[in-house]
């Protein structure tokens, strides 16, 4: 054991490199873009993309290392320029979560287009460090490991010393620590901004080549390094490159020494196995570490602008719409052919799933991942009701949505002190912690899915497979789908109701400034408290809902990286409105919209992909309110101009469209303020 | 299109990846070794020898047809195939377009069934579980669909099923998806994830003579319990196991390879998907392994040929099936020989999955010519399956379906063990071994 533990501290040393480097380049682009690029990884990935084709002639030529490596890199920061043009740059003035998400959209363009291009094999990169072993503790250790670290750390001393000795660096650290201070001093922001987006994407892109003796070049592994590299970066709060080195060498380390303890006689095992998940917890427990020794919020930047999270309207005619769009949902359940019915039923859940997203995100601001995890819980524990101990419906749903519900609660009250896009990668760690340590552990999950019965009333059955079957006689039953639509319609009468009541009111005081909010009697962690809460049973009942749609439940519906792209989405959709969780809903996998479109188009696999990542970098750009916001814009400014109109005060911009100011947070803007002035600064 | 939940195929890749046999290293075996029978003629675990007779190499006496083409113009009997394609996690479509030569072979060569042609209604997953409820509303819906198979579906088989339920029979090459071996009406042939890892331990026993084996296995669902099972066979056989669980995403592996025991075990037995083969069999050589190492087929893959520079590793591969690229074989001739006569490429043709999906079809030819034309249906195809005992073409000389009472979908637990030699070239090493007495 004396000997053992070192060894495998040493055998970390390969991963811990990957991820401190990526944790680096995090940082680093953070400091000078204020954004945390979830693209950083699937940078690296192209940079190792372009390295293999031009050193193997997969363009029918060849390049040595020496010529292959330079455009490597260049490759990586094309890549870092385009996504400082097209995406953060265009959205400087938008909610970290939205520059967050672009990068999400980014980071799904990048990879479908590798697949294109490359296609979906993995490939052998050549390896450019050497190819030796030295024997270490009696063991044989290759020694690119020890390379690979060594160059990492030296990448990162040049970055340190570029920032603390160099103008450049001057500047950077000036702009990070105050934008508004740093325009003043002569210094362009945005010229700061594409410098560091360039290094970040250089040092990526190194990396991307430099991990050819433990990875190949696909399009998953690379971009998925950004995961455990968050950990670390926000163990830096995005500020120091020296501790987001160690702290990425700590997680490679940590991992390779679980290896070893999980042969161990004690470890605790599943099914036989040594227990899953330990790995991802360990990622979480460090990130829980981090943020109370270090902090819980990211520093803030002086901003130029500062950055808005959407409007949340007061909705109108409530009951109406709801009941109106109802009314059409299951008119088309019935008429629609079953491929649609489906279709239109997963959208009913996916909109379940997004309004949680309103509440948490879009009410209170909190970003939280781990919503869908939430939902698998409800889901696995449904099962487990029902199956294992033969609780019958609705009181198995309702266990299993508290049991939810109060995880939830538990987490979110272990995080009250998180907020932001802190929040975001403490709940992206544990969602990631659920879905491998409960969801794959047989004792809770289930490595096959686990089944679920029909939901069934006094022998009424409820479920896809209930008796009526439409006008066309088939499978699936309109009858969930009816019973989908009365939760959803529910509770998005539900949520859209809570914007105008006191509590909903505080949640958005809170989101907007919570020591003003304090300043005002609010209780924030109250009202965190009930918004996490609230959040969470919307989850849990989503859970529900998939787990009667599929009659079963499966890990792999409910992976932390799926919620990543959940959230995004429903970003585009509009995350602060009702009407942006059903825009979102109708867009789910295998939702109304996307089946349309394959049944029309044949549209589907990597082509959906790219054009699901472009239209949500695009999307946002257009509307950093998402879809829902920008309609109910238009439709302001539109009410804005007749009223204008009849008051003789007619303002054709207005009229046109152009204006981009803010309404007052739910309320239209007043007739005859027509005059708005912005971005003066600029 | 815009999928909120279908990244997360793509960025996960969970499933099983395509297993592309050799094609993607060069070629077929045509230099492969004669077959050998097993290498310790003094195992005490009876090899369940298949003889020529066993092996499957007159199509029409098989499936009971007659030559020539099916009646033109006879109503068609429908077979539903779904299979993993079109996206970027391990797509098998050669698996399709082998199911479709047998298909065409049925019809043109061995006079349909009763005359009354096959037809494969096909329904393609890429990347989400809503796809498999999809497909299997599809084909639950359409009547001309009076049975099912699978290709290499490791994805949305648990949705499938679910809609299915029972209610159309599903035939199953080797089973991919971690829901198979509990699914209702459903016959896996060659065998799945777990049961048939018994014969792993009677081969380390019997011929590698090993005493200790490390395993290292992806923490996915299925390969989570493809490890806890070959564990148990290799305990089975007193074989000393320490095994290791590495997460899908981890990059270098040379702390769960080591952390295994890999450098002192007798036996070093890898249990993953594509780039987990690739991350062990570059840790492994950086080691200098020189121990035998017993991998499933999915490692026999053109993503792990491609991932390594163009060729597999030089393993020993235990396999529920002959090898297609094996010629020395004469069902894997006869098969080769039929399914490029159909329109088959070579290169798909020397793929598992597609050797799979063409016994798949075969199968149901047979059954469909007992049952009879006019007498096809769901519940007459499902009782017939539950009668068949076998030969499996390119598979187990006999099968017995419910022997497993935790999988009662699992027909087979035998292997075959293949030296893979490089450059495309196979040498069986095991034939059909059952699990350890």
């Amino acid at each position: 054991m004396s000997t053992t533990l070192p060894l495998f501290a040493l055998l970390g040393l390969g991963p811990g490199a990957l991820i401190a480097g990526i944790a680096v380049a995090l940082v680093a682009g953070y400091r000078g873009a204020g954004v945390i690029n979830l693209a950083i990884g699937a940078t690296a990935m192209v940079s190792g993309y372009v390295f293999w084709s031009i050193t193997q002639g997969f363009f029918g030529f060849s390049l040595s290392t020496a010529l292959a490596l330079p455009i490597a890199l260049i490759a990586a920061m094309v890549v870092g320029v385009l996504t400082e043009w097209v995406a953060l740059r265009p959205l400087r003035t938008a909610s970290p979560l939205a520059k967050m998400a672009a990068t999400l959209g980014i980071l799904l363009t990048l990879q479908a287009t590798m697949v294109l291009v490359f296609g979906s094999r993995p490939q052998a990169e050549p390896s450019i460090l050497p190819t030796g072993t030295v024997s270490v503790f009696g063991v044989i250790v290759p020694v690119d490991r020890f390379v690979l670290a060594g160059l990492v750390v030296a990448v990162t001393a040049g970055l340190a010393g570029a920032y603390r000795w160099s103008r450049f660096g001057l500047a950077t650290r000036a702009a990070a620590e105050n934008e508004v201070a740093a325009v003043l001093a002569g210094l362009s922001t945005n010229r700061l901004s594409m410098a560091n987006t360039l290094l970040a994407s250089g040092v990526a892109g190194l990396l991307g080549v430099l991990a050819a003796p433990i990875v190949q070049v696909d399009s998953i592994t690379l971009p998925l390094q950004v995961v455990p590299a968050l950990a670390a970066a926000l163990f830096a709060r995005f500020t120091s490159l020296w501790i987001a080195l160690f702290a990425g060498l700590a997680l490679g380390v940590l991992q390779s020494v679980i290896y070893f303890l999980s042969t161990q006689s004690w470890f605790p095992t599943d099914d036989g196995n040594a227990l899953p998940g330990v790995q991802p917890v360990l990622v979480f427990v460090v990130i829980v570490v981090a943020l109370f020794w270090r902090g819980a919020a990211l520093p803030g930047r002086g901003a130029l602008v500062e950055s808005r999270l959407p409007a949340v309207p007061v909705p109108h005619n409530l009951l109406r719409q709801a009941l109106l769009t109802c009314a059409v949902g299951a008119a088309a359940l019935v008429v629609l052919p079953y491929d649609f019915r489906q279709a239109l039923t997963n959208s009913v859940i996916g909109m379940v799933i997004v309004l949680s997203y309103v509440v948490i995100t879009g009410y209170v601001g909190q970003i939280s991942v781990m919503q869908l995890a939430l939902s698998g819980t409800a889901g696995f524990l449904l099962s487990r009701l029902a199956v294992a101990w033969h609780v019958p419906f609705p009181l198995d749903a309702a266990l299993a949505v508290i049991v939810a519900t109060v995880l939830g609660i538990a987490a979110g009250a272990a995080a009250l002190r998180v907020r932001g896009v802190s929040l975001a990668v403490v709940t992206l760690a544990a969602a990631m912690a659920m879905e491998q340590g409960l969801f794959l552990n047989t004792s809770f999950g289930g490595s096959g899915g686990v089944s679920v019965p029909s939901p069934q009333v006094f022998g009424l059955n409820l479920g896809p497979d209930a008796a009526f079957r439409g006008m066309d006689g088939s499978q699936p039953s309109p009858v969930f789908g009816f019973l989908a639509l009365a939760v959803a319609g529910g509770l998005g009468i539900y949520v859209a109701n809570l914007r105008r009541t006191p509590l909903g009111r505080a949640m958005l005081a809170v989101r907007s400034n919570e020591r003003a909010a304090t300043a005002a009697g609010i209780s924030v962690r109250g009202v965190k408290i009930a918004g996490i809460a609230i959040s969470s049973l919307i989850a849990g009942i989503a859970g529900v809902l998939y787990g009667y749609n599929f009659a079963s439940v499966s890990s792999a519906r409910f992976t932390a990286l799926s919620a990543l792209a959940l959230i995004g989405f429903a970003y585009m959709g509009g995350i602060s409105m009702v009407s942006g969780s059903v825009i979102a809903g109708l867009w789910s996998t295998e939702g109304f919209f996307p089946h349309a479109l394959e049944r029309m188009f044949g549209l589907k696999g990597t082509w959906a992909l790219l054009i699901g990542g472009i239209s949500l970098v695009f999307t946002l750009i257009a509307n950093p309110d998402g879809i829902a916001g920008a309609s109910y814009r238009r439709r302001q400014i539109r009410q804005a101009a007749r009223a204008a109109r009849a008051t003789g005060l007619v303002d054709r911009a207005l009229d046109r469209g152009q204006s981009r100011a803010d309404p007052p947070t739910g309320s239209p803007p007043e007739p005859g303020a027509a005059l708005t002035v912005e971005q003066v600064t600029k | 299109m815009l999928l909120i939940h279908g990244v997360r195929g793509r960025f996960l890749a969970l499933g099983l990846t395509s297993v592309l046999a050799v094609s993607a290293c060069g070629g077929g075996s045509s230099d492969a070794e004669p077959v050998s029978a097993p290498v310790d003629s003094a195992a005490p675990t009876p090899a369940s020898a298949t003889s020529s007779k066993d092996m499957i190499t007159d199509y029409l006496s098989y499936v009971g047809g007659k030559d020539g083409p099916a009646t033109a113009g006879a109503k068609p009997l429908g077979i539903g195939w779904v299979n993993i394609e079109g996206g970027s996690i391990g797509p098998t479509p050669e698996a399709t377009r082998a199911a479709q030569a047998a298909v065409r072979y049925v019809n043109e060569k061995l006079g349909g069934i009763g005359g009354r042609p096959l037809e494969l209604k096909v329904c393609t997953i890429t990347s989400a579980e809503e796809e498999g409820q999809k497909c299997g509303q599809q084909m639950l819906n359409d009547a001309s669909v009076q049975a099912l198979a699978f290709g290499n579906v490791f994805l949305g088989d648990t949705s499938f099923n679910s809609v299915i339920a029972g209610q159309k029979p599903l035939l199953v090459g080797v089973a991919t998806g971690a829901s198979m071996p509990t699914a209702k009406d459903a016959y896996i042939l060659n065998g799945d994830l777990t049961h048939v890892f018994a014969p792993w331990g009677t081969y380390a026993r019997d011929t590698l003579h090993a005493k200790t084996a490390a395993v290292i296995y992806t923490n996915a669902p299925g390969d989570k319990a493809a490890g806890a099972a070959v564990r148990q066979g290799l305990e089975a056989a007193g074989v000393k196991v320490t095994s290791v669980a590495f997460d899908a995403q981890a990059t270098d592996l040379l702390g769960p390879v080591t952390a295994a025991g890999a450098q002192s075990a007798d036996l070093i037995v890898p249990i993953a998907q594509g780039q987990g083969c690739v991350g062990i069999a570059k840790a492994l050589k950086q080691l200098g392994n020189t121990k035998p190492v017993v991998a499933t087929p999915v490692c026999l893959s053109g993503d792990v040929a491609q991932g390594l520079g163009g060729d597999l590793p030089t393993w020993t591969y235990g396999i529920a099936q002959t090898l297609p690229t094996d010629q020395s074989a004469a069902d894997a001739k006869a098969y080769l020989e039929a399914a490029t006569a159909s329109g088959l490429d070579a290169k798909d043709a020397a793929q598992v999955f597609a050797a799979l999906a063409w016994s798949e079809i075969l199968t149901y030819a047979k059954m469909f010519n007992e049952i009879g034309a006019d007498k096809v249906s769901p519940e007459t195809v499902s009782a017939q399956l539950k009668k068949f005992t076998g030969p499996v073409i390119m598979g187990a000389p006999e099968v017995k379906c419910g022997q497993f009472a935790d999988a009662p979908a699992v027909c087979n637990s035998q292997s075959k063990f293949y030296d893979y030699q490089g450059k495309g070239s196979f040498k069986q090493v095991a034939n059909w071994l059952r699990p350890p007495a």
